[in-house]
């Protein structure tokens, strides 16, 4: 199901009525009734896919359970090893198995030799890159022993298969969410209309912002090859935005959602194109799984601790395998690469916790010098962004060229200018209200909240039917795929 | 809770009427017809003036439902609006007397909602005695429904199953500031300024419609033709510069997805005897179809009964057998139908 769906939009109230007006009275239910809505929200899409959801579940309680029980390190060991091969098994099944076998013939082919493999027509489920890390990060945990093994079945069910962040993240760690399904969830007025607040931003950076810009993002990535400098430069710049609002509001709706009925999740990005340099923004980037990342293999290949090369060679994993979660592409992993060749040369100056708050803090605009940074942070980022988008490498280096032609100083030439005119203006109005929000959770979060409420009304109207009527092409959330 | 509950419903009411005013609105006013029933879609004193361009999908499908209580159908013209001008008129030359003929048409028709209508003429009790097919790259590349578009699918053709999405699209864009201003200035003045034209919902194009066949026809521009007034400079710049002298192909498009729609349509099309002739249209890309999609193509419906005219050839090298670079005009049509039934 979709967040932006009519779908949706019937079942989130019938749930939240359900929720806090029939089963609120026990815990147990409340849960088992999560655990059931969540279901129910991602059969919409596919039904036959809940058995992964399920087994991933199953055994992933029971090795928590056993692990609790354990001594022997080498059984725990075992243990451990048998949930990451079952969550990382699936993964690599549903979503690597193609890319593999195709690279293993060609690879063999190059040396002349000729193997027969098949590739398979796969179904990627959707979701499973963030549920199967969410239930992986519980089973390290437990074996680490940050973390006591639930004995609630129940609880952890509805902590794996939680429907507000069931398929796009934030990819929560149990040691925060998990907790919060032992304990009864009691209304908290302001919490709710915060949920409600950011939901409604979450729906604009998504309908308006990213759905608008998709439209010409994919014309132009599509037809790259008839299209002049300065196009491509404005697709790269769409597709920009596109993902920052796709990606972003879909976070801030699960957000959202999960405060509705009772819930913190953890924040997942923190305005990231007013990064002043590329680690800021990767510390404002996806947060959840950055973290992950660094929580769950920066930190035990060692870190930043240790030699030159201990450090380029973490970073460049850690970047690569980032990459790689995204998509079994090659062009994914040369954007990671991409993004370990910018970082780096700030981890090895030790510039890399330069910028640790937010920009311009307290003031209205940025200085020259901040201005700047943000500039060439943005730039790089947009860079990196070629690779991501691109169908296959040859695509992006000739994206690439085409923009660093003579013809990027000719005007922009592409289907429906007034729409595209009409979106950079609205991207515009965006920008601006994302930097006034820049040091809340989210943009609106605080705007207009000592304005009288008619006025503050008329805001979210304005809001509301904005996303009514300027809001692009229904499109999938493109973190779905991942 | 009650407080929260209390809000938001007030903070709703707003919402909710001007919601509910303008479906009233969209209702009683009905611009792309599809929720009222009509005698005839294409009402020529009604569109005199103008008129809102309709799904052709729901036009053809909903008008097939209404002839066929009285007419008992038996032979179908399928394809997207390249098909439009095969005329009935023309392919009754080739049938046997008494064959009642409906186009069957969509825009933008995919081979998916093609299949779907075949089997739903099956399943209402019709012969398929006659099909003519007229295929292209666009049709058999969609083998998915197509969402979003006001020219999507009709809903009975999928026993209205998908009739929320369906009345939702057509609403939004009612909503649209571009469509709603439009449409309001159209329908106050009853003129149809310029600007109205810009997006191609409201139209002044003068066609001739048979609601028995469910046929278009464009006299308008023959006549034009004719007078030598249609290939003005403006037009002419749409017909782009193609390299005739070396015969490019298209990629295989007939993958499992087409084949397992295709298999289908035969089995439905063997089950009532039909005689079926397969056109690939003569298209101005002048792009020859595949091969290998040829030869499944006549595996399927027989080496006799496919024809394929796309690539360099008489047709497609003269831009005056094309309206613009999209669709050919009718002769072309007559003479294919020649050819295919000689």
């Amino acid at each position: 199901m979709l967040f932006n769906s009519i779908d949706f939009a019937i079942f989130l109230p019938i749930v939240f009525v359900l929720y806090w007006f029939v089963i609120n009275k026990n815990l147990k239910w409340q849960n088992a009734f999560i655990v059931v809505t969540s279901y129910v929200f991602y059969g919409w899409w596919d039904w036959r896919f809940l058995s992964l959801i399920t087994f991933s579940i199953v055994v992933d309680y029971f090795i928590g359970v056993f692990l609790g029980k354990e001594e022997n390190q080498r059984k725990r060991k075992l243990l451990l090893w048998i949930s990451i091969c079952v969550n990382l098994g699936f993964l690599g099944f549903f979503k690597y198995y193609n890319f593999f076998v195709d690279n293993f013939v060609a690879a063999f082919s190059f040396f002349g030799m000729d193997i027969k493999a098949q590739s398979l027509n796969i179904i990627l489920p959707v979701g499973i890159s963030f549920y199967t890390f969410q239930a992986l990060s519980y089973t390290i945990d437990v074996y680490k022993r940050r973390l006591e093994p639930t004995k609630d079945f129940i609880a952890f069910a509805a902590f794996v298969s939680f429907f507000p962040q069931l398929v796009a993240g934030p990819i929560e760690r149990a040691t925060n969410l998990l907790p919060q399904f032992y304990k009864k969830r009691t209304f908290d007025y302001s919490k709710a209309v915060d949920g409600l607040r950011q939901i409604l931003w979450g729906l604009f950076k998504k309908v308006v912002i990213a759905d608008n810009c998709a439209q010409f993002a994919n014309q132009i990535f599509n037809n790259s090859a008839d299209m002049n400098g300065s196009t491509l430069l404005l697709g790269v710049l769409f597709f920009t935005f596109q993902i920052y609002g796709d990606f972003s509001g879909y976070s801030d709706i699960a957000i959202g959602t999960a405060r509705l009925f009772g819930f913190d999740l953890m924040r997942n990005f923190n305005f990231p194109y007013f990064s002043r340099d590329i680690a800021e923004f990767w510390r404002r980037w996806h947060i959840s799984l950055s973290t992950w990342f660094r929580d769950y293999l920066y930190i035990p290949l060692g870190g930043s601790h240790g030699g030159t090369w201990t450090k380029i060679r973490n970073t460049f994993i850690i970047f690569i395998v980032s990459g790689f979660w995204h998509g079994a592409n090659w062009t994914f992993i040369a954007w990671g690469a991409l993004n370990a060749i910018y970082f780096l040369p700030l981890l090895l100056t030790n510039k890399n916790r330069n910028h640790l708050g937010t920009v311009a803090q307290g003031k209205l605009l940025p200085d020259a010098k901040e201005f700047f940074s943000i500039l060439f942070t943005f730039g790089l980022t947009v860079f990196a962004w070629i690779f991501f988008r691109a169908e296959n490498l040859g695509h992006a280096f000739s994206y690439i060229s085409g923009i660093f032609s003579s013809s990027l100083f000719e005007m922009p030439k592409f289907d429906r200018m007034e729409r595209a005119l009409m979106t950079i203006i609205l991207t515009g109005v965006f920008v601006v209200i994302e930097w006034i929000g820049r040091e809340d959770q989210f943009a609106i979060q605080r705007l207009g909240l000592t304005w009288k409420r008619p006025v503050r009304y008329a805001m979210y109207y304005a809001i509301i039917i904005v996303i009514f009527l300027l809001g692009g092409q229904a499109q999938q959330f493109i973190y779905f795929q991942f | 809770m009650k407080r929260f509950i209390k809000r938001l419903l007030k903070f709703s009411v707003f919402l909710i009427i001007l919601f509910l005013a303008l479906l009233v609105l969209y209702v009683k006013m009905d611009p792309f017809k599809v929720i009222k029933s009509y005698d005839s879609f294409y009402d020529a004193n009604e569109n005199k003036n103008g008129w809102v361009a309709l799904n052709k999908d729901f036009v053809s499908t909903t008008t097939f439902i209404q002839n066929s209580k009285h007419t008992n159908y038996n032979s179908f013209i399928f394809g997207n609006s390249r098909s439009v001008f095969y005329q009935i008129d023309d392919w009754k030359k080739y049938l046997e007397p008494g064959s009642e003929c409906f186009h069957f048409d969509a825009g933008l028709e995919s081979l998916w909602a093609l299949n779907k209508k075949i089997v739903f003429i099956d399943k209402h009790g019709f012969n398929l005695d006659n099909v003519l097919i007229v295929l292209d790259h666009s049709t058999i590349t969609q083998d998915k429904p197509r969402h979003g578009h006001i020219f999507i699918t009709s809903p009975p053709l999928v026993n209205y199953s998908n009739l929320l999405e369906f009345h939702k699209t057509f609403y939004f864009v009612f909503l649209s500031p571009d469509f709603f201003y439009a449409y309001m200035d159209f329908k106050q003045s009853g003129k149809l300024k310029p600007y109205m034209k810009k997006h191609g919902l409201i139209t002044d194009l003068p066609q001739q419609y048979d609601i028995k066949t469910n046929e278009i026809r464009l006299e308008h521009f023959e006549n034009l033709i004719k007078e030598e007034r249609y290939y003005t400079p403006k037009l002419l710049s749409l017909f782009y510069d193609r390299d005739s002298l070396t015969q490019s192909h298209s990629p295989q498009i007939i993958l499992a997805a087409q084949k397992k729609l295709f298999k289908n349509i035969q089995s439905i099309l063997q089950k009532h005897n039909s005689k079926v002739k397969v056109i690939i249209s003569p298209l101005y890309d002048q792009m020859k179809l595949n091969e290998s999609d040829l030869i499944y193509l006549k595996d399927t419906f027989g080496e006799d009964n496919v024809f394929d005219f796309s690539g360099i050839n008489e047709f497609t090298n003269d831009y005056k057998n094309y309206y613009e670079n999209s669709h050919y005009r009718p002769h072309v049509a007559r003479k294919i139908l020649e050819i295919v039934y000689e």
